[in-house]
């Protein structure tokens, strides 16, 4: 047999194992096609839309915006308060007012630091954790 | 002289609503404790505002770290 019959005879059986192989699958299909479809519909989940995810993240911002501005109104509230008070403090006793003013400085001050502080053993902390203590 | 007593005060108030507000809405993004710093904005200037630049803004504890001190 010459070379060129060979490899005619090589092609035919691929081409032939190609149609075994087409068929198969079409049998599997026909016989467990549907059964396979619904199964995986019912383990995975649906691929939500474009359209569902903006909507889902326009509704999640208007909520945060909401409820940012719920709290500046309570904040203002408070402050009204606050200043009132500050106020009448001013205009019953100035000395009794730079006395809480002279605390409210150290008190700042303190809880000022302490943030500084925490803050700063937080970042080495961050930078041991992640980059090998470098 | 009632006069410009009236205007400090109104002028007070204006300061320090403007400082404190600022200083919790950015506070709201940038660190934990807005209403501390929105209050303490509310009482005091400009103590506060110069507190908040160096430690939340600018990370002045962070510089130093980063420059080895």
């Amino acid at each position: 047999m010459s070379r060129r019959e060979r490899e005619q005879e090589k092609s035919g059986e691929r081409n032939k194992q190609h149609e075994t192989e087409l068929q198969d699958e079409e049998q599997f299909r026909q016989l467990l096609g549907v059964h396979l479809e619904k199964w995986d519909s019912g383990i995975e989940p649906g691929i939500p839309t474009d359209e569902a995810m903006m909507a889902l993240v326009r509704g999640h911002k208007q909520e945060t915006r909401e409820r940012f501005r719920r709290e500046l109104l309570l904040f203002w509230l408070v402050s009204i308060f606050v200043l009132s008070g500050m106020f009448l403090l001013w205009m019953n006793s100035v000395v009794l007012f730079a006395v809480v003013q002279a605390i409210a400085v150290a008190v700042g001050v303190i809880v000022a630091g302490g943030l500084a502080i925490a803050k700063k053993h937080q970042g080495e902390g961050r930078r041991h954790r992640w980059s090998g203590g470098k | 002289m009632v006069g410009w007593k009236i205007a400090v005060v109104i002028g007070a108030v204006i300061v320090l609503f403007c400082q404190s507000s600022w200083l919790f809405t950015d506070a709201k993004k940038h660190s934990r404790y807005p209403w501390f710093w929105g209050l303490w904005g509310m009482i005091q200037f400009p103590l506060p505002l110069i507190f908040y630049l160096l430690i939340v803004r600018v990370g002045w504890s962070d510089m130093k770290i980063r420059k080895g001190i």
